[in-house]
């Protein structure tokens, strides 16, 4: 292990005509989303973290690996709770665990997942609908709607490569070689490039995959991107559905944290926004440099 | 003594009052045992284990800072519970269970945009400066709250000597120990000089945990204080104790964990 400590990547995604996460209801037969109320007034929808880690946990299973909730099901005494055997499983090695017990097993996960928040505030749009399920058996169409939104979001990763596949406990066995840390690292990559959510996708279908990516690999665990990296809209009012990434402050702070940034690496979907960066390669290639990255890191 | 200051940024905080299960509130500022438990995670101790450690070192804590906003998440989650009923207790009693499991959702408050800054201070330099490194290079990913409020760590300042401890009566945005309820009163002079229009808020008074008994990695809080968390910029009608750190305003009022009476 060399002195790389974390990757930090700070990702955005672009909402159509979405409903990512549900919230408590707030009026009758209105679906709510979650939404920050910032101290102007303004509604800023998001996606939880825990649905963002559970939409990487799908997405770990559709990479056929198998996850310690999904054993979870064999046991006659299903507890509330994972397995707590990260050697066996990748999400409890990635995303910790706590089995309370007279003996608690816990480990805290070295991968930190922050909301995905919007950065355009709720504009209140609302979808409209009657289900009409019940009408056979005699009863009345019900109305009801689902508040949708529409614009980018942002979120942050950061994995903390020095705690991957190691124990922070003596209440659970936990010993990787290199060549596993490195395939369970790239296999969160792998969950990342293709997020998908898994909430209300039948009405509502979104790609939350992203669509520009700022990543570091880091000397300290400092998640540097957090909060530079802003899309500035374009054109007139009506026209203001796409903009582009300010490269602005990414260029600063990258001076900024010249000393802790091993290696950085910016990529976007090309043609996605309405002008492309120079400094950012196209998606995929840049999720190949963050792979190739973890070579140094755990070796070759 | 010897004291530094780290700012913090965070999309989200949250800090979860004592006691509270259902809907669990959060205080606006990161109260004592987060800021231990942060300069633990900095050093890479687990909870248990840092607060003997500072306790023993003589640990003196303050917070100060503010959010852009917050919101209220819904959970859904399994909790484990005594069988109710005739269909859990059929069900436990079947596979030789105790306890069973059962859906529930809580509500969680926490804060948006948040933007604090800790404040530590030892009287051993050699202790306080390896503390201020382990902040600028930490072995565990700090965070402000739950483990995914993750941390931007904008600054840790200099080490420097904070000197004597001072009176003072003006104070913003700041943790405050003990309940000044009714010696609080907003700085007008403050406010005008401002000219921007300010949400006013009341401060708001919460008894914290100073002190804990570690069964394992189980925790008990054993001693409990009250905490005035000021919003905005205010005066005290008494003056409070307080230090002054170098490229920080206003004086800051700290609590050793050591001393119940600081």
């Amino acid at each position: 292990m060399t002195n790389f400590k974390c990757l930090t990547l700070t990702y955005l995604t672009h909402a159509s005509y979405a409903s990512l996460n549900g919230s408590d209801k707030e009026a009758d037969n209105i679906s709510s989303i979650k939404k920050i109320r910032m101290n102007d007034g303004l509604e800023y929808p998001y996606k939880s973290s825990q649905a963002i880690r559970r939409d990487l946990r799908e997405q770990l299973a559709v990479m056929d690996w198998e996850l310690s909730e999904a054993a979870l099901a064999k046991q006659t005494k299903g507890a509330a709770a994972t397995l707590g055997d990260p050697e066996t499983y990748i999400d409890d090695d990635l995303f910790g665990f706590m089995i309370a017990d007279k003996v608690t097993k816990k480990r805290t996960g070295p991968v930190r997942v922050s909301p995905l928040i919007s950065l355009e505030p709720y504009r209140g749009e609302l979808d409209f609908a009657t289900n009409y399920m019940g009408v056979k058996a005699g009863g009345n169409p019900n109305i009801f709607e689902t508040e949708i939104h529409s614009g980018f979001y942002r979120g942050t990763i950061l994995i903390e490569l020095d705690r991957i596949g190691v124990a922070d406990a003596e209440t659970y066995k936990l010993d990787l070689g290199a060549g596993e840390k490195k395939r369970r690292v790239a296999a969160l990559l792998d969950a990342i490039q293709n997020l998908w959510g898994i909430g209300r996708q039948s009405r509502f279908l979104a790609d939350i995959s992203p669509k520009f990516v700022a990543a570091a690999l880091m000397r300290v665990k400092n998640p540097v991107f957090m909060e530079c990296v802003r899309v500035r809209l374009e054109g007139e009012e009506e026209e203001k559905k796409l903009g582009f990434v300010e490269y602005g402050l990414i260029e600063n702070t990258l001076k900024d944290c010249e000393k802790a940034v091993a290696h950085w690496v910016l990529g976007e979907r090309k043609g996605f926004f309405s002008r492309d960066m120079t400094a950012a390669k196209p998606l995929g290639e840049a999720f190949n440099t963050m792979r190739g990255w973890l070579d140094e890191v755990y070796g070759g | 003594m010897y004291g530094f200051f780290v700012s913090l940024h965070g999309m989200t905080a949250s800090f979860r009052e004592p006691g509270s299960h259902l809907y669990q509130a959060t205080l606006p500022l990161p109260p004592v045992s987060a800021l231990v438990g942060m300069a633990g995670a900095a050093l890479g101790k687990p909870f248990e284990e840092a607060w003997p450690f500072f306790k023993d070192a003589g640990l003196f804590v303050g917070a100060s800072g503010s959010s852009g906003g917050g919101g209220i998440d819904l959970w859904n989650y399994d909790k484990m519970a005594t069988p109710k009923g005739s269909e859990e207790i059929a069900f436990a009693k079947l596979h030789g269970l105790s306890k069973v499991v059962r859906k529930d959702i809580l509500n969680r408050e926490f804060l948006a945009d948040a933007e604090f800054v800790a404040f530590y201070a030892l009287g051993d330099r050699e202790k306080a400066d390896c503390l201020r490194s382990a902040f600028k290079d930490p072995v565990y990913a700090l965070s402000l709250g739950s483990s995914d409020d993750i941390a931007l760590v904008r600054e840790v300042s200099e080490l420097c000597p904070i000197g004597d401890e001072e009176e003072s009566d003006s104070f913003a945005d700041t943790l405050l120990p003990g309940d000044h309820a009714d010696s609080v009163r907003f700085d007008w002079d403050a406010l005008r000089r401002a000219c921007v229009v300010q949400t006013l808020k009341a401060p708001l008074v919460r008894p914290l945990i100073v002190d804990f008994e570690f069964k394992g990695n189980e925790r008990h809080g054993i001693r409990y204080r009250l905490f005035t968390f000021l919003s905005g910029h205010q005066r005290l009608l008494n003056p409070q104790r307080a230090f002054r750190f170098p490229n920080v305003a206003l004086p800051v009022p700290l609590y050793g964990l050591e001393n119940e009476e600081q």
